[in-house]
């Protein structure tokens, strides 16, 4: 009667009994929030009015003028921004496409903006964090008035980064 | 089979007579699951702001976020594979991790992050070879202030027959 009873028992056992369990690792990388600071103004320098042209300062401070007349040995600059997050991870940059500049209602408009960051030998809207990452921003400053008054034109416009 | 074993070895205690009795048990095979080469669950690499956000992976292979975390679409991610092994066409169930009992925690230091909200894409039955192959998923909180680095952690998921 023991043994019976354990015969009708031993099956449900052997299923209710049979479970198993496994182990997964689970893992995530989280990186520094990037953090952009300007350190240089974009500055174009002086130009003499009373023609159309352009001046074009390269991401490596070159300046160079078709049509009008440049004034000075120096005084302008590549915009210059800090980059700083979690090492050797890319990041990207955004330009904005064009910059109008206004003056009394005299507008100078800036175009082909480009960048340079500091990881790289060419212009590029890629680079990559370091302690010391930065990005030179340059462009094309388009004169299309022979008749601009003379003074200062300037404005603000903004970049962005983020990791790539 | 070990349970059958067991039995055998209890009942030739009562008696001698073992071939007297016509055993018509059925035996099952044990069921068995593995994490599928070992392959993690991973998040991959999340870019947090100063808003708190998560990263949710769906066990169909689907990687969405909310809030304040983003994802590098460069990184690679991916729920976390199982396989059951097993008896041909049988029913089996699956608990997953409760929330609030999983977290990872950061290398090299103490940090932690919720891994909460579990899903599984399993049929729940054993195909007619025996096995089963689905994944897990689950959803990753990322506070504003967490500190950045690698974390890791684990969990455990348990099969059974139905």
């Amino acid at each position: 009667m023991v043994m019976f009873v354990a015969l009708t028992v031993l099956p449900v056992g052997v299923k209710g009994e049979s479970t198993a369990s496994a182990t997964s690792s689970a893992k995530a990388t989280i990186l520094e929030i990037l953090q952009l600071t300007k350190v240089q103004d974009l500055n174009f320098g002086r130009i003499s009015n009373g023609a159309v042209g352009a001046v074009v300062l390269t991401t490596d401070g070159d300046r160079t003028t078709s049509g009008v007349t440049p004034i000075g040995e120096s005084g302008w600059t590549p915009a210059r921004f800090e980059v700083r997050g979690t090492e050797d991870y890319e990041y990207y940059i955004g330009l904005p496409s064009d910059i109008t500049l206004e003056k009394n209602g005299n507008q100078i408009v800036i175009e082909n903006l480009v960048a340079r960051p500091s990881s790289s030998s060419s212009n590029g809207l890629v680079g990559v964090v370091s302690s010391d990452a930065y990005f030179t921003v340059g462009g094309e400053l388009v004169i299309e008035s022979a008749t601009l008054p003379p003074g200062e034109y300037k404005t603000s416009f903004e970049v962005s980064v983020g990791y790539n | 089979m070990i349970s059958l074993i067991i039995f055998c070895q209890a009942y030739a205690q009562v008696s001698s007579t073992v071939s007297s009795i016509g055993i018509d048990a059925t035996i099952i095979a044990p069921i068995s699951i593995e994490n599928t080469g070992s392959t993690p669950m991973d998040f991959g690499t999340i870019s947090r702001s100063s808003t708190d956000g998560t990263v949710t992976l769906s066990p169909e292979g689907g990687r969405t976020t909310t809030g304040g975390a983003s994802v590098l679409s460069s990184s690679s991610f991916s729920a976390a594979p199982f396989t059951v092994t097993g008896e041909n066409d049988a029913s089996f169930n699956i608990t997953l991790p409760a929330d609030n009992t999983v977290e990872m925690t950061r290398l090299g230091g103490t940090e932690t992050m919720a891994v909460d909200g579990f899903l599984h894409n399993s049929t729940l039955t054993l195909s007619s070879s025996g096995s089963e192959s689905f994944s897990v998923g689950a959803t990753l909180t990322v506070n504003a202030d967490q500190i950045a680095g690698d974390y890791s952690g684990s969990f455990s998921i348990t099969v059974a027959y139905q």
